[in-house]
């Protein structure tokens, strides 16, 4: 008798929960549950959070003082400070030409966040077209795209950058270009297995039953249905992405002076090693901790989107 | 055996031919006009059009590409404008250096970044597999002409025990002047091989025949190398060549950071000058030494798996 009440009492409250559970949280709100928990991709979302907020709050600063701030501060120069240390009043010290090290920091975070984003979200829209299409089709569709993808997946990406730099010339969008194209086989891979995996299942064939056409096929049932690996991939493309532009432009070819890039101000940094160590360190912790978070939450993602992979 | 290799390397051809097209195309996208970086900015429209003529340059895109790939097959990369010496003088020059120095940085992340990673996988969870852990994290995230910087402030500049950049004379010149610009090009491969090694090793630590291993009395040692790591080596492998990729890129900033007189610095003077060619020559050496490591690593995942090894049989006996 005791033991049919207790299997009767263990039955009602997870049929009751799983009952709630599965109407209150759909895969978005479970995996946002689980990404809060992971501290460290908590602390990196933050942070890039930060990062995003002080690029755009620098943008709305030059658009309501008409760039005062940026040429009195992040521009001009002023060769009496020229090379000095950190002190109470340039916390960073100066670069080369007596620029505070801090403003020009602050001022240089949309460069490496907006083109990095953008760049990773042009590649996936052109690798996700591209792939979508040679997933879902497969054939000789999918042979003449992905054999096109092999192609420019075996240009090293910081070397198709360069070449791509170098016969466009510099220049933001020119950057933004360089940064993207090599990008777009990476995702185009990423999304046609993804949509491969995906392209075969009940719902979909349900649809087609149903009369649906194959661009609302894709974009209604496919792609929402294997968006997990995608954006994994691109939150990780990201880091990589401010990675090159860092470099590029610690080359000389990335953005132009005097735009303050983080990457610009380390190749200053080069000629005046000897006597200003401070330029060095700098901008280099920057870039790596913006990256670091990223690549955090890229990793929490992964996780929190596909808990099987975690263990 | 045999015949697979040989298929890969004709399949190579198309591969190789496409990616000098997509490269050629990308620098004929250049608004530099050979003809007038080669006559100066003196020379009259009637001399300019006259040399355009002569080198063929107003000839359709796919005629002047097919030229290309015809030189190149004749080891001809064209003359470099600034030098006035032929391309592929120049990037043979230069080639050993790359060589090296990528070698030496792929050496360095397979003999650090392994290890690191068995160790860590085999003492989970332990102080040395969080600090190494941490240390990757902080590896794949910094830029790694950064690191070359501190490592030039730290070790040229402060202690004074390796030259802050050039190429040292005589097998230990070389030597010294070798370590800091492969550490820094290694940074990134080391940290992801141990990034991989590890989750990879994970997987095979926990199987039933390590197990069986130890219960047949097989030492510690054994069972790490044979029963472990060499199961656990194939996605190793394959992060380890994709990273070549990677490592090729940073080839440009390394050399650029520590003037090592390779391929990398080379492309970069070539566009500050305009010097189309160059340029050209530079990118068609690197993609195609990229696509030559890609197939060594296809190959050895047969000498490494001995499934795969069988799966390539298997397709001979089907094909015959």
């Amino acid at each position: 008798m005791s033991e049919k009440k207790t299997s009767a009492a263990m039955c009602e409250k997870p049929v009751d929960a799983i009952v709630t559970g599965v109407q209150s949280r759909g895969l978005w709100a479970d995996a946002w549950r689980r990404f809060r928990k992971d501290r460290l991709a908590t602390v990196g979302l933050v942070v890039i959070l930060f990062l995003v907020a002080v690029a755009i709050a620098t943008l709305i600063i030059d658009w309501a003082t008409h760039n005062a701030i940026y040429d009195q501060y992040v521009i001009k120069q002023n060769l009496s400070m020229k090379l000095a240390g950190p002190s109470l009043e340039h916390i960073f010290g100066c670069d080369e030409y007596g620029r505070d090290i801090l403003f020009r920091l602050i001022w240089g975070t949309r460069y490496s966040l907006f083109i990095g984003i953008v760049s990773i979200l042009f590649a996936l829209i052109c690798g996700g077209v591209l792939g979508a299409v040679a997933g879902f089709y497969s054939g000789w569709i999918d042979n003449l795209i992905m054999r096109v993808m092999d192609i420019f997946l075996s240009i090293p990406s910081m070397v198709m950058a360069i070449a791509i730099v170098s016969a466009l010339g510099t220049g933001t969008f020119n950057l933004l270009l360089s940064i993207s194209v090599p990008q777009i086989p990476r995702l185009a891979r990423i999304v046609r297995a993804s949509v491969m995996s995906v392209k075969d299942r009940e719902f979909v064939e349900a649809a087609r039953a149903v009369g649906a056409g194959d661009a609302l096929i894709i974009f209604k049932y496919v792609i929402p249905n294997c968006l997990a690996p995608i954006i994994v991939q691109a939150s990780l493309n990201v880091g990589t992405a401010i990675l090159n532009i860092a470099g590029l432009s610690f080359l000389g070819i990335g953005v132009e002076a005097p735009a303050p890039e983080w990457g610009s101000i380390l190749n200053a940094a080069r000629t005046y090693m000897r006597d200003a160590w401070h330029i060095s360190i700098i901008p280099g912790l920057v870039i790596m901790l913006t990256v670091l978070s990223l690549n955090l939450v890229g990793d929490g993602l992964r996780d929190a989107l596909d808990p099987k992979l975690k263990n | 055996m045999w015949r697979y290799i040989l298929k890969r390397l004709v399949m190579l051809i198309p591969v190789m031919l496409g990616t000098i097209l997509v490269v050629y195309f990308i620098m004929d996208l250049s608004d530099v006009d050979p003809a007038r970086v080669i006559l100066g900015d003196a020379a009259t429209e009637e001399t300019v059009a006259q040399l355009h003529e002569e080198l063929g340059l107003d000839d359709p895109f796919l005629v002047r590409y097919g030229r290309y790939i015809w030189d190149l097959l004749h080891g001809d990369m064209g003359q470099s404008y600034t030098y006035h010496t032929a391309v592929s003088d120049q990037i043979m020059q230069r080639l050993p250096n790359t060589f090296l120095l990528a070698g030496t940085g792929i050496l360095l992340s397979v003999i650090i970044g392994i290890p690191i990673g068995v160790l860590a996988a085999k003492k989970q969870y332990s102080l040395f597999d969080n600090v190494s852990m941490v240390l990757c994290l902080f590896g794949a995230a910094s830029p790694a002409f950064w690191i070359g910087l501190v490592l030039v402030l730290v070790f040229s500049l402060h202690l004074g025990i390796f030259p802050a950049s050039g190429m040292g004379r005589g097998f230990f010149g070389v030597l010294r002047s070798l370590v800091l610009p492969a550490i820094t090009l290694s940074l990134h491969s080391t940290a992801m091989a141990a990034r991989t090694t590890r989750s990879s090793m994970l997987e095979t630590i926990r199987q039933d025949y390590v197990d069986t291993a130890r219960a047949k009395g097989v030492s510690e040692s054994t069972i790490t190398v044979r029963h472990m790591l060499r199961n656990a080596l194939i996605p190793v492998i394959t992060a380890v060549g994709l990273n070549f990729g990677v490592l090729l890129g940073g080839s440009v900033l390394t050399e650029t950071v520590f003037a090592w007189p390779g391929i990398g610095r080379y492309v970069i003077e070539a566009i500050k000058l305009k010097d189309i060619p160059s340029v050209l020559g530079c990118v068609v050496t690197l993609s195609v030494m990229f696509t030559v490591v890609n197939l060594l690593v296809d190959l050895l995942y047969a000498f490494v798996d001995p499934r795969i090894k069988a799966q390539y049989k298997q397709g001979r006996g089907r094909a015959k």
